[in-house]
């Protein structure tokens, strides 16, 4: 009587997992229904929605696309792909969409979606074409403010200490003087609300921005090593240390900018511009304003860098029915209109030239008004790349570097070094792993 | 005949979860041994080169073996040290106790519940040095405030305390559960021969709870050893940080397996913890059981 209970759960146990393996079979006969793994930005994925609802599914009324908002995309994505899970589409930052290029993860877009490489080079911005791989296409990119601008701002913080706000900081000077005011401090000195926050995960991009502005370089391209023990990689490092130490506008107390802006820590940070509108929607108690960093010290003009652009892309291994699906989504997010639409959402910089027009109505009094100070500085901005592994030189070495640094881990000195041997290390690894991956050849502009 | 077919049923019905086992349990050791000795190239994995020991022998000059297999170990003798014994004192009040023991055992268990995510969040908020509840606490009392995880010096102890605060309750039920099942008969004999508190503890309670203490030893060090979402939670967006105060072995083999997808290296990493855990565990068997058995 035991055994043939123990059977009969052992039956049913079998029945079970079977019979849900059944009913998990997708029935025939139905619409194509693509996923798509987007950043957790609601700007990008009101943008993505819309450009559904007006452009595409009117024109492909049997394809249906779900846009699913993903934290920690990037870990996402990698494993994904590792796993063979991947959905149709995927949302990716430029330094991760060349690499997933080069290790042949990603479907190549042009002709299909993109007519060619060098029609790229001609309507979109250099930082399109140069996050390419092998003179082809593999990310459609959508309208990203720049993201080393510059400072966002408290801006009822600045009024409340009798601060204007300005467009864009003259000098450092000035910068420095408008975080002084805005630092708040308790009975033993310690800061409770900092003036300028530093610590954010992108900064070091605005560190190697500001090392160029001096006239240095942190790259060879003929050794393809680099090197930050330089007078102006101290300096540029110097001027986030001596925030904290010597002129005590900010804290290593504070939470990072992120949390610190929102938080009310601090007044103003170093953070990626599209704060200044998605805290609309996020904080609507709070108001922000983006003003555009001064040229470091003695450069006559800021220069920016646009590694950090968001795309779309396509992973390999996709039946032949959701691969052309998706290539649909993509031809139509790669027009002006549907980035017309998604530059209306997350206002910024559309990867189109023609609709970076600073006397546009956009531009002069929409909602691209905040980073329109920006476009100026376009043709002359930089790209510092494109590398293999971007992604874990520029978040996984320089950046907890840098946070080492801030907390005193290590000197000014010691960390440029580590930075610079681990930096090496990392690369040479890197091009062991994948001999084929082509030089890199920065554009210093000078 | 008969005991032929009684020796066969058993196996019928263990199959399931042996397959699964060895499915989901033995394949993926063997599989992540394997890559150890490989640069593994996930794209295509016949392109992975054979490194032999290349992949291990590379942690004697890899600052982040180093620091993060210093900090694991911090992490779990400190754990271990003090889960244990707040679980075993918390365990013995308890047991005395006549009233309130199911409130106070529920009190101490709820945290094991708690998801580590929703923990970390709220300790986050309890450790913030400007305006976390601790910093207030102190400085109503005149002490000055702490860093917590904002320091190097004390951000991992600072974690450790959250996970430990975690995980008393659970070692503390144990516990209970083994003293209440001492006969009395034990304590009240030795009193009658004039045993104080103490030696009751070390002559009595400390050696019947042998083997439990040997069974809290084992999955406490393997559950410190293997700790990883806490740690996570408390410190993102720098994970192992401030610097990397707070980097442990597993936040390295995730960093190394998925975010630099050097699954080689991450593969390596996950044995090195496994032998540790492997060799620990048999050294317990063999030294701790027999002194404490009866």
């Amino acid at each position: 009587m035991k055994k043939i209970r123990w059977l009969a759960c052992l039956i049913t146990l079998l029945f079970t997992i079977g019979g849900g393996m059944l009913v998990n079979k997708p029935a025939t006969g139905q619409d194509t229904t693509i996923h798509f793994w987007a950043h957790t930005l609601t700007l990008h994925i009101n943008g993505y929605e819309r450009v559904l609802e007006e452009l595409f599914y009117p024109k492909y009324p049997d394809i249906k696309i779900l846009v699913e908002p993903q934290p920690s995309l990037s870990m996402k994505i990698k494993t994904g792909l590792a796993s063979g899970a991947v959905p149709a589409l995927v949302s990716v930052h430029g330094t991760l969409g060349y690499e997933l290029a080069l290790k042949g993860q990603l479907e190549r877009l042009d002709p299909d979606v993109v007519a060619s490489y060098e029609w790229v080079k001609e309507n979109l911005w250099p930082e399109n074409y140069k996050q390419g791989y092998d003179e082809h296409i593999y990310l459609v990119g959508i309208p990203d403010p720049i993201g080393d601008t510059g400072i966002i701002a408290n801006v009822d913080m600045l009024k409340e200490v009798g601060l204007d706000v300005p467009t864009k900081f003259k000098d450092m000077d000035e910068t420095l003087m408008y975080a002084e005011k805005l630092t708040k401090y308790d009975s033993r000195d310690n800061v409770i609300r900092g003036g300028l926050n530093v610590r954010e995960g992108n900064n070091p991009v605005m560190f190697w921005s500001w090392i160029v502005e001096q006239g240095g370089k942190f790259f060879d391209n003929d050794t393809q090593e680099f090197n930050f023990n330089t007078p102006e990689a101290k300096k540029a490092m110097g001027w986030f240390y001596d925030l904290v130490y010597k002129y005590k506008v900010t804290s290593t107390d504070l939470p990072s900018a992120f949390l610190a802006l929102s938080q009310q820590l601090s007044a103003m940070a170093y953070m990626w511009p599209e704060y200044a509108y998605f805290s609309k929607t996020v904080y609507p108690e709070l108001n922000f304003a983006l003003i555009i960093r001064s040229p470091f010290y003695t450069a006559k003009a800021p220069m920016f860098c646009h590694t950090d652009t968001w795309n779309i892309a396509v992973p390999k291994g996709l039946s032949e029915e959701k691969r052309e699906a998706a290539f649909e989504y993509l031809r139509i997010i790669n027009t002006v209109e549907a980035q017309k639409i998604l530059l209306e959402e997350n206002p910024g910089i559309s990867p189109w030239k023609v609709l970076a027009d600073p006397n546009s109505d956009f531009y002069l009094k929409g909602k691209g008004m905040f980073v329109r100070e920006t476009l100026q500085y376009l043709a002359n901005a930089r790209y510092y790349g494109p590398f293999g592994n971007g992604d874990v030189l520029q978040y996984d070495i320089c950046w907890p570097i840098m946070e080492d640094i801030l907390i005193e881990t290590l000197t000014v000195e010691e960390g440029l070094k580590q930075m610079t041997e681990e930096m090496n290390s990392e690369l040479r690894e890197f091009r062991e792993k994948y001999p084929y991956v082509p030089k890199t050849v920065i554009d210093w502009g000078f | 005949m008969k005991e032929h077919k009684r020796n066969f049923f058993p196996w019928i019905v263990l199959i399931p979860i042996l397959t699964w086992y060895g499915i989901f349990v033995f394949y993926p050791v063997l599989r992540n041994f394997f890559m150890s000795f490989y640069l593994w190239n996930i794209t295509d994995p016949s392109q992975s080169k054979f490194v032999g020991l290349g992949n291990y022998l590379n942690f004697r000059n890899d600052a982040r073996f180093i620091i993060s297999f210093k900090n694991t170990w911090i992490y779990v003798i400190t754990k271990t040290a003090l889960s244990i014994s707040i679980s075993l004192i918390t365990a013995l009040f308890l047991a005395k106790l006549s009233k309130g023991r199911n409130i106070f055992l529920f009190c101490f268990l709820l945290p094991y519940f708690m998801s580590a995510a929703a923990m970390g969040i709220l300790w986050r908020w309890l450790y913030q040095p400007s305006f976390g509840l601790f910093n207030n606490f102190f400085l109503a009392l005149s002490l000055p405030p702490q860093k917590f995880l904002n320091s190097p010096g004390q951000a991992l102890y600072s974690i450790i305390m959250v996970d430990i605060w975690r995980s008393v309750g659970f070692g503390t039920v144990i516990f209970m559960a083994a003293r209440l099942n001492i006969p009395e008969i034990y304590y009240e004999a030795a009193r009658i021969d004039g045993a104080n508190h103490w030696k009751l503890f070390l002559r009595i309670t400390l050696p019947l709870l042998g083997n439990t203490c040997l069974f809290m030893l084992i999955i406490t060090i393997i559950g410190a050893f293997q700790v990883f979402d806490v740690v996570m939670v408390m410190t993102i967006p720098q994970l192992g940080g401030p610097g990397r105060s707070t980097y442990i072995l597993s936040l390295l083999v995730y960093n190394q397996g998925i975010n630099r997808v050097r699954m080689g290296s991450a593969a390596a990493v996950a044995m090195v913890m496994f032998v540790i855990m492997i060799i620990l565990t048999m050294f317990q068997f063999r030294i701790l059981r027999r002194r404490w058995s009866y």
